[in-house]
């Protein structure tokens, strides 16, 4: 990292990217509403929200193919509109819902990427980076989703880029191609490079990320590391107890304990409690304590999933505050339904 | 170099597209064919009473604005335009490509790929040429082949001009069409239609013409090609020459050849310009 500092010679304080009360209406509709966000030089940072919320509005303020009505963005230092050039020469795009010259071959779209950057890198050694060196011949026309995904990644890497902007980096890409984009992400910030990537494909955010923000409706609800925004909500753990016969008894003791959030009989045999992560043996403790004999029990962490369905859909407060995030468990249930999906 | 990069990548591109092969390959005939027509059907070199180059390149010329102003519809209006409708905008400019270096670079790459179709068939005509008549003059062929590219600069610009106002490749066709109409039909009835406002709504007792009037004459991209190809291989054709003995005066400079070049090089510059302007400050 201070070797590309180096390079730059300039000051950016260990910011990548700064957006401050970032608006951008098209029209009467609000497509990013007072968005403010720095991602720090060497991370990983996953930016999440539905399709919709306003990610691809803000990338491309980034890179200038819109204009903010209101508000800044910084990109390595240099103001995204008045700076364009120095942003783009610095920064490595994949860009959402784009389109490669179907006539020209992968090896003459990554010739331009690399003469429009003015690097030295080999098309061949990038190509072979992600994967399709032996299509360097073909004609991008004829390529699958994720041969094209493939390409335009190479094409990203060229030049060494300090940051790499990659909207929806996995679509088009089957399991084994997205665990090949999470390990080049990883390589990349190893080298020193941030990475700024959005997505509404949580496992990839959970498995690379370092720190995420989410997006709602053109507003920022939540920016922190994954553990902390699951934390934040409260339902961090989710308690399967079997038992041999479930009586209200049970439920009651349970669910007057300070650290339970909720609890639920799903049949005749099972409870479904959520607590704090220390309060399952007092959850264990409390069933027996009230006649019952445990059976078995199954601990499920809150899945991000749920994470995200609560800080991205209205039946959820936008930010969390303490005891609010467990609305989905009911106190108690006589009705067996499966919580939330 | 950053419209160079652009150019490159476009002329890679545009060259390998299909209605491009067939815009020039039906010139290629056109213009060969004209040629060996000329040379075998005494009707039509019977005016000059020879063959000759300066002879072929006069009945050349008109097909020559045709083809020149058709095939620029086709390579140009889609340039910019296209790319955003398509999405590839967003590939080109992730890169440090300045929204005038995209301008200028498909200009360029564009009129490229339009001088490749007319030098090659002009290089097909030279054969039949040097083949059928009995004098060949590469100075008058030269001539037309440079004013011709010219031509061809000045046309892929306006229709670039106006891939360059929309992100709609379809309308982007539309309105280059539409240019194409006004410039190339609408333009021939201005002269008149100012003249006829101007003389009290009637065209009585006109002896002889102003010299506004026969300057408004070539003012089109076409007609200042036609006019200054006419004046500077001297056939007769210019218009400060056929309509000489209607103007009341010396021919003024701006009907000479070098005058209508300038006006080109303003229809070069001002749609250029203007789209410019426009794309600068959209939204991708």
């Amino acid at each position: 990292m201070s070797q590309l500092d180096e390079q730059r010679g300039k000051r950016s304080d260990g910011i990548a990217i700064e957006l401050v009360g970032l608006n951008k209406r098209y029209g009467d509709v609000t497509a990013l509403d007072g968005v403010s966000l720095t991602v720090r030089e060497g991370e990983i940072f996953g930016f999440l929200g539905p399709n919709g919320a306003g990610k691809s509005t803000t990338i491309d303020i980034l890179l200038d193919f819109v204009r903010p009505s209101a508000g800044t963005a910084t990109v390595l230092g240099y103001d995204a509109q008045t700076d364009s050039l120095a942003v783009r020469q610095a920064v490595g795009v994949l860009p959402d819902g784009y389109h490669l010259y179907d006539r020209l071959t992968a090896r003459q779209h990554l010739e331009f990427a690399i003469a429009s950057k003015s690097s030295d890198d080999d098309p061949i050694e990038l190509l072979e980076r992600v994967g399709i060196a032996d299509a360097a011949d073909r004609k991008a026309g004829g390529f699958s989703k994720g041969m094209r995904q493939r390409l335009v990644l190479a094409m990203a890497l060229a030049g060494s880029p300090e940051l790499l902007i990659l909207d929806e980096p996995s679509t088009g890409l089957d399991p084994n191609g997205a665990r090949e984009m999470r390990d080049i992400i990883r390589a990349e910030r190893d080298r020193g490079a941030t990475v700024f990537f959005s997505s509404h494909i949580l496992e990839q955010v959970e498995a690379v990320c370092d720190r995420v923000g989410i997006l709602r409706n053109g507003e920022l609800v939540a920016v922190d590391t994954i553990d902390a925004l699951r934390d934040a909500l409260g339902t961090d753990a989710r308690l399967v107890l079997t038992v041999e016969s479930v009586t209200d008894d049970m439920v009651g003791a349970v669910a007057t304990l300070p650290d339970v959030t909720g609890v639920r009989a799903d049949g005749e045999r099972r409870l479904t409690v959520s607590c704090a992560s220390d309060a399952k043996s007092a959850v264990i403790r409390a069933v027996e304590a009230a006649g019952g004999t445990v059976v078995d029990f199954d601990v499920e962490e809150t899945s991000l999933e749920e994470m995200f369905a609560a800080y991205t859909t209205d039946e959820y407060p936008a930010t969390n505050s303490e005891g609010e995030g467990d609305s989905g468990l009911v106190t108690p249930s006589a009705d067996g339904e499966e919580v939330r999906a | 170099m950053s419209w160079a990069v652009v150019a490159r990548k476009d002329f890679r591109d545009a060259r390998l597209s299909k209605a491009l092969w067939a815009v020039t390959a039906a010139f290629v005939l056109l213009s060969a064919g004209l040629a060996v027509l000329y040379a075998t059907v005494p009707e039509l070199s019977q005016d000059i009473g020879e063959l000759s180059t300066l002879g072929y390149l006069t009945l050349l010329l008109a097909v020559m604005t045709l083809f020149v102003s058709v095939a620029a519809i086709v390579i140009g209006a889609g340039a910019i335009a296209g790319e955003r409708d398509r999405g590839s905008s967003k590939l080109l400019l992730g890169f440090p490509h300045s929204r005038a270096d995209v301008v200028l670079g498909k200009l360029i790459g564009r009129t490229a790929v339009l001088a490749v179709a007319i030098l090659v068939g002009l290089a097909v005509t030279l054969a039949v040429i040097v083949a059928l008549f009995p004098t060949f003059s590469p100075v008058d062929y030269a001539i037309f082949a440079a004013v011709t590219l010219l031509f061809a600069l000045v046309y892929v610009g306006i229709m670039v001009a106006v891939s360059a106002t929309t992100g709609s490749g379809g309308r982007a066709m539309a309105f280059g069409v539409g240019v194409f109409i006004l410039l190339e039909f609408l333009g021939d009835l201005l002269a008149p239609a100012v003249m006829f406002v101007v003389n009290g709504f009637s065209f009585g007792g006109l002896e002889t013409v102003p010299g506004w009037y026969a300057f408004l004459n070539v003012v089109t991209p076409s007609a200042a090609y036609q006019n200054a190809l006419g004046w500077f291989l001297g056939d007769g054709t210019a218009a400060a020459l056929t309509l000489g003995g209607m103007l009341d005066g010396p021919v003024p400079f701006y009907l000479t050849g070098w005058a209508s070049v300038a006006v080109l090089v303003l229809w070069l510059v001002v749609p250029l310009a203007l789209g410019y302007r426009s794309f600068a400050a959209a939204d991708l």
